[in-house]
């Protein structure tokens, strides 16, 4: 029983890392970095 | 029956109790649990400090002055503005994560991630004190654990109010329902009542927990109810918490609600209550969907009335009705369903727009009263699990629904909590979702002026500060009577150096605002000093008179100090500059403006010697400081070493401080 709940448990947090990476909101965030003054 | 006991069977009401022979050990199930949601919330380590963090956190001087905490209890935290003074139990907390994990984002994270794991233990802990088996109790802390309109409360630091009062607030049911199971029930009633005390002080809406409490023993769905004159004793007990957090308020606010009546913030002031009420009933409908099936949550919404004989109002009232009818009806049959219903009802009352708010709706608010609903929602997914395991003949189909809803939970969770990494994405999102919002605009054009404080290529900053002008425009026409859209305009003017446009901006922005004026005033005493068509003398006291109003109600403002300090050393009082940079660099050790600019008045006085032991006393501020204005200062102080104390070079020098210095 144990195997199996750990086993259960391991699926779903693949599925929810996998998941998540759908999930994440696409919009671009404000650019509030300057790099005017830097090496690049 | 042992609250630690996995048999379920044992429970004399196991109706609606999913039933199933579990060969685990609670603890270890319990253990197992909270890692995975450990796990799935632990990116949340690298976010930034957000929204009301920079508020509650970065710039409350408040936190960095242990020795005047005595001012919290007393009236004078008010007439010294405060933050969040109604929860004095915050305060406190904030105040001794602020000592021990300074201003480190990960840390304060860490301590989030950990409350949250810490409601769910509690939750679990409860449950199992009433009796509820343990693949109901352990499903119930998986959906809760993992519940997508978490992701707010649990991302940004600042809503860490939520986590400890759920926290505490649930600790207080545990002991309220040990004690009424055991044969000396008052040595635990003063510890629950000090726990549902502390619950409140974290926020007011954990006052509802004793209620829920009471519904939860009441109906008893899982052993014999316990008799009624302790259970009304308990509970009186734990609403004397509630009670004196409240008597408290009245106290140091003259009323129940700390953001007084005629606050322009609260939507209620400018439409009146019955069209806040139309909408909250939509705004809870919406709730129940987005806890259901978590899509639609944003860190913005727009507040609006509602009329009451609108289509949207009458469905969404004639839904949450029938529902609430069905919970109360159904009580003696269904009495988990039951609990499930009237609990988040009650759960919901404090934030449901009956009391005036600021907001009228956000997924935080939901934190406390998704706890029933996930202990309805987990025994509908397992009686489904049951269903299908017994019609397809597949007992491994028992559990399918519910890991069903939790990976869809955790991972809408997991990604809405990317809104909250940065204040840059987190505005993004909310301008995106809620474009209606004068906030969400004003807040982006403020960003993007900030931005461009350092730039020197001329091209790409007016280009972005048109961008920026565009969102202050759109942000004073959605909301002309609120106080950000006219701080944006007042920062773009400043950053186009037009002083007397600043300052009109600014002086509008204080019309309209009711509270946390402290950069508002900062910035009015700023522009005021280079005021075209203005005497010296006037300019001084237009200056003075916006600080000194700025100094009386802010005194834990460190940007009004460091501005103080600014004004006086331009005005030339050194002494006065001198104590205003201390000031303001003991109220936010963090920030480089005020050590750099204490630095250049030492230099100013003659005093390169004393410039190096200051700068060797801070060495973290120094090093975050702008790395421009070190080299500047550097500089300085090495002219001033060979004009005022040229036998001090080779000891005194900044570089022998710092060797890495550019």
């Amino acid at each position: 029983m144990n195997r199996k709940f750990f086993t259960l448990l391991l699926l779903a947090a693949m599925m929810i890392a996998a998941g998540s990476m759908a999930c994440v909101n696409t919009v671009t965030a404000i650019e509030i970095t300057d790099e005017t003054d830097s090496a690049t | 029956m042992d609250p630690a006991s996995p048999e379920p069977h044992l429970s004399p009401r196991t109706a609606e109790s999913p039933s199933l022979d579990v060969a685990l050990r609670p603890n270890i199930v319990l253990a197992a649990l909270l890692t995975l949601i450990g796990l799935v919330l632990t990116p949340q380590l690298g976010f930034g400090l957000v929204y009301d963090d920079g508020w509650t956190l970065v710039t409350n001087g408040f936190l960095r002055v242990p020795a005047e905490l005595g001012a919290l209890f007393s009236p004078e935290a008010i007439t010294r503005n405060i933050p969040d003074a109604f929860r004095p139990g915050l305060v406190l907390f904030d105040v001794l994560s602020y000592q021990l994990l300074g201003l480190d984002p990960r840390w304060h994270h860490a301590v989030s991630i950990a409350l949250h794991l810490g409601v769910c233990a509690a939750l679990a802990a409860w449950l199992r004190r009433l009796g509820a088996p343990l693949i109901l109790w352990a499903a119930t802390v998986t959906l809760f654990g993992l519940l997508a309109i978490h992701a707010e409360a649990i991302a940004v630091v600042s809503f860490r109010e939520d986590l400890l009062a759920a926290l505490l607030g649930l600790l207080a049911c545990t002991v309220a329902s040990a004690a009424v199971r055991s044969r000396r029930t008052w040595p635990l009633a003063p510890l629950a009542a000090l726990l549902s005390l502390g619950a409140c002080a974290m926020k007011q809406s954990a006052a509802a927990l004793p209620l829920l409490w009471l519904l939860a023993e009441a109906l008893a769905p899982w052993q014999t109810r316990r008799p009624w004159p302790r259970l009304l004793g308990l509970a009186g007990t734990l609403l004397l918490g509630a009670a004196a957090l409240m008597a408290f308020t009245v106290w140091l606010y003259g009323d129940l609600s700390p953001y007084g009546a005629a606050n322009p913030r609260l939507f209620v002031t400018r439409t009146g209550l019955a069209p806040v009420l139309a909408m909250s009933t939509q705004i809870h409908l919406s709730y129940l969907q987005q806890i259901v099936l978590p899509f639609g949550l944003s860190p913005e919404y727009v507040d609006a009335g509602a009329r009451w004989d609108e289509p949207a109002t009458l469905l969404a009232s004639a839904a949450l009705l029938s529902l609430l009818l069905y919970g109360l009806t159904r009580a003696h049959a269904r009495p988990l369903a039951c609990l499930a219903i009237v609990g988040a009802f009650i759960l919901a009352l404090p934030t449901s727009n009956l009391a005036p708010m600021p907001n009228m709706r956000a997924d935080r608010f939901m934190y406390l009263p998704s706890l029933p609903i996930c202990l309805g929602l987990a025994a509908l997914a397992l009686a489904a699990g049951r269903h299908l395991a017994t019609t397809l003949a597949r007992p491994a189909l028992l559990l399918a629904p519910l890991a069903a809803l939790a990976i869809l939970q955790g991972a809408v969770l997991a990604g809405t909590a990317f809104n909250y990494r940065s204040n840059g994405q987190l505005w993004a999102v909310a301008r995106a979702l809620a474009p209606g919002s004068a906030r969400a605009q004003a807040s982006t054009g403020e960003l993007l002026i900030a931005s461009q404080d350092t730039t020197t290529d001329k091209a790409r900053r007016a280009a972005v500060l048109a961008r920026a002008e565009a969102h202050c425009i759109h942000a004073e026409r959605l909301d002309p009577h609120y106080e950000l859209p006219q701080l944006c305009f007042a920062r773009l003017a400043a950053a186009r150096q037009d002083w007397r446009e600043a300052r009109r901006r600014f002086a509008a922005a204080l019309t309209h605002s009711p509270d946390r004026n402290a950069r508002i005033l900062a910035g009015l005493a700023q522009t005021s000093l280079d005021l075209p068509g203005h005497s010296e003398d006037q300019r001084r006291q237009l200056a003075l008179a916006a600080l000194e109003r700025g100094l009386h109600e802010y005194p834990y403002s460190p940007e009004l100090h460091d501005v103080a300090g600014q004004i006086f050393h331009r005005l030339g009082d050194p002494s006065q500059a001198l104590e205003h940079y201390r000031r303001a660099l003991t109220l936010a050790p963090e920030r480089g403006e005020p050590l750099l600019a204490q630095l250049a008045l030492l230099l100013d006085l003659g005093l390169p010697v004393a410039a190096k032991h200051l700068l060797a006393a801070h060495p973290q501020t120094w090093l975050a400081a702008d790395p421009i204005d070190r080299t500047a200062l550097i500089a300085r102080q090495r002219d001033a070493l060979q004009l005022f104390a040229p036998t001090m070079i080779l000891s005194a020098d900044l570089v022998g401080v710092f060797p890495n210095e550019p």
